[in-house]
């Protein structure tokens, strides 16, 4: 196993608050590997303090040996690290045709290492050709989900770190995207994933980490990770919360 | 290179379908050539000096339209930057006597320097900051051109007195010439609608509209938006820096006064153009330009039959004022959005109509631009 | 007293008078900003009328004392007729109420100047005592000036802090949503920190009306200095409003008392430059959502 991407005791702080508390992680070549954790443990500080957008109070982060920690969120983006957003996740008032046309990155010197041919090639991927014309702002949700995915894989990612990609989607739309993220996989690009819902990521990634207020609390398959102890009360946990709160 | 002209002519015919080319492009084409016959068709020396007007803030329109209208970011800097084209100009025709044809780039060169030297201070900050800075900036210049005398003649200006540089047996002189002049500065004004096209139609076009949907989406796709805003400053830097020396030859002189290139009510004016016209069109600083220019012209004659009576400057400033609050309020696309929209409802209404009428449905309506 | 010596108290003192009006001017224009996220040019355009209408209250023979008063009020009326009419359709585009209040100074300007003409009017002095001390000259309306903006400033942080207005005021400026789902009423509390802004730059216009001479543009002139003491306090902080009212104020009177005068403006529009690249969101940046599109 090649580990491409090296976390080391990264950590953050919001105004005393620790959001992160010396988090380690290697993310392996070719893999899926999912990130889950309970509303506010710092999973998307996480993927905000790998690409640049937010900068870590300390530790450091190694992409394919390189320190990357103190470089700008579009220099990582170039360097094959692309992330997606849960939110504003595409541009409004363009086509999908040139949303995917101003993220696209194809002629880098010679061997662009680019995976699809063209965006319309790229379009017909994702599934979303008929709706080329259309203002971005105008196509239904998980339409617009599968195109910020799609702005990603036209930026020429290594690595595609995607933050809740199934959420708000129903059980079958659910499915297609966990189709889709496999024939990522199968491409070349290694897939980390943020999510919330547990049966999704259990059945898409071969390994899980689980973050809990900052700290990485279990780390491994799918099954392991399900019957950690730890994980085990902190789910609970949030599940007496939620039940509680109703 | 072939491939190149090939995915070209491809862009062109996805933008525009055959069934909208009889619609839409010809009777726009027709409009924008209008303006070839303007000396022919407007009755006096005073309407074709309007329409002189009218092409000199096109060019300032289009070039404000890169930066705020594609780029989304709102500088308060632009017409200053038109003022420091014209003061360059001045002063290389003054003192150098060099020729307009070489004064036309020096102008937008060095209104470019001007905007890349402000923007890389003001585009660390971003929303408000960035065009309160902007606005500070345009504010020193201003107190720069007033106060360096020995440079700008202070509050007086630089006057300019001779005529643009004859090409062969045309000459440009504006008061024998005006014809000449005219088609001198309106080929510059289509130069500058060419110029925000294939702007819009480039890969960078495309990265600056990118900036301005989503600036968090486009840094992390990759696209550096620092450098790509201080691109956008410059190229509307370079606009106006051009049209700088056409108000230079038209005016005859340059000043920082009230009615300057230097007031806050240009600065207003030409927000107020690209606003009415339409800020996320092609031709939305057009139609606001010539709205701009025309409108007091139509509105004065007609508000002279009411009881108000006479028209003020300051009436039509409070009518522009107002027309400004309106449009954002009521129509922030513009007129070229709601033309859009309204041909978009028409264009579905047909097809809903043919569709019931069984026939075959045209393409869909056009992309957005 | 030395000479050097009170030339420079006498430039303080200068910088005192001027820092007070600069200061009810970014309180207004802070205020506004830090509740809606608006950054309302207009209001220099309010200052101006506040002081025409000062003005014309004591030429209609009311005492300069009542004038004030009453033009801030009627200001502040006005203001909230415009966040009725027009501000409250651009709260969730905050930069197209910033390019309303661009259309409104270009209309409100010109009403004045319709209504009022493009003159001079002279100053309206109620003391005309001047105060000499160690060589300083210290007219007492300067000093009226200076405990009226105190006073002012002081009632407002008593506002602010006590009554369950500014409680409302406060927490709608940290988070508008939550603060609705609380039940405290948006809507009003917003419609009501622009008459507060518009009353503030009316009671600056009143003042400067006793100080100088007053013509319609005058209002951009100040609008831009409160802007930029605003810029510099932290948009949307108070306390900073008046901390950098001060500092602008000091770094423009000993700018052009100590330097060149006619260079005057370009000091203090140096300064925010030079501060805003430094700290992006002022000196004392505040908190809550709105900041953000000050990044």
């Amino acid at each position: 196993m090649v580990a491409v991407l090296t976390i080391e005791g990264l950590a953050k702080s919001f105004a005393g608050v620790r959001a992160l508390d010396g988090v380690d992680v290697e993310v392996h070549e070719g893999e899926i590997l999912g990130l889950v954790g309970p509303n506010g443990s710092g999973k998307t500080t996480l993927f905000n303090c790998v690409t640049g957008f937010v900068r870590p109070t300390a530790g450091t982060v190694l992409w394919k040996g390189r320190n990357i920690t103190q470089l700008a969120p579009d220099q990582i983006a170039r360097l094959g690290v692309v992330r997606t957003f849960q939110q504003k996740m595409v541009f409004p008032r363009a086509t999908v045709r040139e949303n995917v046309e101003m993220a696209w990155r194809g002629k880098r010197g010679g061997d662009t290492g680019q995976q699809f041919k063209s965006c319309d090639d790229l379009l017909d991927f994702l599934g979303l050709a008929h709706l080329k014309d259309r203002l971005a702002t105008d196509i239904p949700f998980g339409s617009a989900r599968n195109l910020g995915l799609g702005l990603a894989l036209a930026a020429n990612p290594r690595l595609l770190l995607l933050d809740e990609p199934a959420g708000g989607l129903n059980q079958d739309e659910g499915q297609e995207l966990a189709d889709l993220i496999s024939k990522i996989k199968e491409l070349g690009i290694t897939v980390w994933v943020i999510e919330h819902d547990m049966p999704f990521i259990m059945s898409l990634c071969e390994r899980i980490i689980v973050l809990h207020v900052g700290k990485r609390i279990a780390e491994g398959r799918p099954a392991e990770v399900a019957n950690d102890p730890n994980v085990i009360s902190v789910f609970l946990g949030e599940k007496f919360a939620k039940d509680s709160a109703t | 290179m072939v491939a190149v002209s090939r995915s070209f002519a491809g862009t062109l015919l996805r933008q525009y379908p055959p069934a909208d080319i009889l619609t839409i492009r010809l009777p726009l084409a027709i409009l924008l050539a209008l303006p070839l016959l303007a000396p022919m068709l407007l009755p006096s020396t005073r309407l074709l000096s309007l329409a002189i007007t009218a092409a000199i803030f096109l060019i300032v329109a289009n070039g404000l339209h890169i930066v705020f209208g594609y780029t989304g970011q709102l500088s308060l800097a632009h017409t200053t930057l038109w003022g420091v084209g014209a003061y360059t100009a001045a002063l290389l025709a003054i003192h150098y006597g060099w020729p307009t044809a070489a004064l036309i780039p020096a102008a937008g060169i060095s209104a470019a320097i001007a905007a890349v030297a402000i923007g890389i201070p003001a585009f660390r900050t971003a929303g408000f900051s960035f065009a309160i800075i902007t606005f500070a900036f345009a504010e020193i210049l201003r107190t720069v051109a007033i106060n360096w005398r020995d440079l700008t003649n202070g509050g007086a200006g630089l006057m300019l007195r001779t005529p643009p540089t004859s090409i062969g047996p045309i000459e440009f002189e504006t008061i024998r010439h005006l014809d000449n002049f005219y088609y001198l500065t309106l080929a510059f004004a289509y130069l500058s609608l060419a110029g925000v096209f294939l702007i819009r139609q480039s890969r960078l076009g495309r990265t600056f509209i990118a900036i301005r949907e989503n600036e968090s989406l486009a840094r992390s796709l990759g696209i550096n938006v620092y450098l790509h805003k201080l691109i956008a400053f410059g190229l509307s830097g370079f606009f106006a820096g051009v049209a700088g020396v056409f108000l230079l030859y038209n005016n005859q002189k340059i000043e920082p006064g009230p009615l300057s290139p230097f007031s806050a009510f240009f600065t207003i004016q030409f927000l107020l153009m690209i606003l009415i016209g339409g800020r996320f069109s092609m031709l939305g600083p057009t139609i606001g330009a010539v709205i701009a220019v025309f409108a007091p012209e139509v509105i004065r004659p007609l508000i002279g039959l009411t009881p108000l009576g006479d028209l003020s400057t300051a009436r039509i400033q409070i009518i522009f004022g107002s027309t400004l609050v309106l449009t954002v309020l009521f129509a922030p696309n513009g007129v070229a959005g709601q033309a859009k929209e309204r041909y978009g409802a028409l264009a579905a209404a047909l097809q809903k109509f043919r569709e019931r009428q069984g026939g075959a449905a045209p393409p869909g309506a056009a992309a957005g631009g | 007293m030395s000479q050097e010596l009170s030339v420079f108290m006498q430039q303080l003192f200068n910088a005192l008078t001027i820092s007070g009006v600069y200061a009810l001017v970014a309180l207004g224009i802070t205020v506004i900003f830090g509740l809606t996220g608006i950054v309302k040019f207009s209001i220099g355009e309010l200052l101006t009328l506040g002081a025409f209408l000062t003005f014309a209250f004591w030429e209609g023979g009311t005492t300069f004392f009542l004038a004030v008063p009453l033009a801030a009020i009627a200001v502040g009326g006005f203001s909230l007729l415009l966040e009725r009419g027009a501000f409250r359709f651009t709260l969730d585009q905050p930069i197209n109420g910033f390019i309303v209040s661009l259309g409104l100074i270009l209309v409100l300007q010109n009403l004045i100047i319709e209504i009022w003409g493009v003159g001079f009017k002279a100053p309206i002095r109620p003391f005309t005592q001047v105060w000499e001390v160690g060589g300083v000259s210290m007219p007492v309306q300067r000093w009226f000036v200076v405990w009226v903006a105190v006073v002012i400033i002081g009632l407002l942080f008593m506002v602010l802090r006590y009554t369950k207005y500014g409680r409302a005021m406060r927490a709608c400026a940290e988070d508008r949503d939550a603060a609705a789902l609380m039940g405290i009423p948006v809507a009003l509390v917003i419609a009501g920190t622009f008459a507060l802004g518009g009353a503030l730059a009316a009671t600056a216009g009143g003042l400067l009306a006793s100080l100088f001479a007053i013509q319609p543009f005058l209002g951009s002139q100040y609008l831009l200095k409160g802007f930029a003491v605003a810029l510099v306090g932290g948009l949307g902080n108070v306390e900073g409003a008046v901390i950098a009212a001060v500092l602008v104020g000091l770094t423009e009177t000993m700018g052009s008392g100590y330097l060149a005068t006619e260079w005057r403006d370009a000091y203090t529009f140096g300064l925010l430059i030079a501060i805003l690249l430094v700290r992006p969101r002022g000196l004392f940046p505040a908190r809550g959502r709105l900041q953000e599109t000050l990044q």
